[in-house]
């Protein structure tokens, strides 16, 4: 098997791994299902071009997450006479959720949850969205972040502790 | 409280792209891909030629 075919496999392998989580993330960030569908295609073209350029690639998972995080902040820039606040208040709303009929009800929950989300500190969000969202464990992002476990630690408990904050008001 | 909290937050795992588009989404970074490698052989192509 040649390279490019290795590449392409392990590239599959990983895509089928990760497009939920990279989606998500970027769907939470820009509200916009069509712009985080891009994003995720974005986020993938630029890890097979690290691929194809031979780099060594130890984590794709962290790798995405950086790409995508950059594809995000990038977008924010261009866009920044736009305000976050301004489109969820503009009733942007996580349409296109994946669910049953019987889940319907549940379904305001998670948009108010969505919206509690995109109030709080970038920081705060992504510690939450990988711990609790893609139950990620604390030693799993202080790997991906080249940060120590205690310190994720104690930003995942004060991110939440924020969060309860934002839902009392 | 921090025991709902959480099992809301995992709710939002709800969101995903369903597998036609995610179908979708793969076809197109696979042309994508086949686009970039073929007018890389295009480029290697007319060198040699020329």
């Amino acid at each position: 098997m040649s390279t490019s075919h290795q590449n392409k496999h392990v590239f599959t392998e990983i895509y089928v791994s990760y497009t939920d989580p990279i989606f998500r993330y970027c769907y939470f960030k820009v509200n916009d299902r069509e712009l985080a569908k891009d994003m995720l295609q974005q986020s993938f073209m630029q890890l097979w071009s690290y691929m194809k350029n031979g780099e060594s690639i130890e984590n794709p998972k962290a790798l995405l997450y950086r790409i995508a995080g950059n594809l995000v902040v990038d977008w924010y820039r261009k866009k920044k006479a736009e305000s976050l606040d301004a489109l969820t208040d503009a009733g942007l709303e996580p349409v296109s959720i994946v669910m049953g009929v019987d889940e319907i009800e549940r379904s305001a929950e998670i948009n108010n949850m969505f919206k509690m989300l995109n109030k709080i500190d970038e920081n705060d969000q992504n510690y939450i969205i990988w711990r609790y969202v893609e139950d990620m464990s604390p030693a799993e992002i202080a790997l991906m972040l080249g940060e120590r476990e205690n310190t994720v630690s104690v930003k995942i408990h004060r991110a939440v502790e924020r969060l309860k904050k934002h839902l009392l008001v | 409280m921090k025991k709902d909290l959480i099992k809301n937050l995992s709710e939002l795992k709800k969101i995903s792209l369903n597998i036609p588009e995610k179908e979708v989404v793969k076809n197109k970074i696979l042309k994508e891909i086949e686009r970039s490698e073929t007018s890389v052989i295009t480029v290697i192509g007319n060198e040699i030629i020329n």
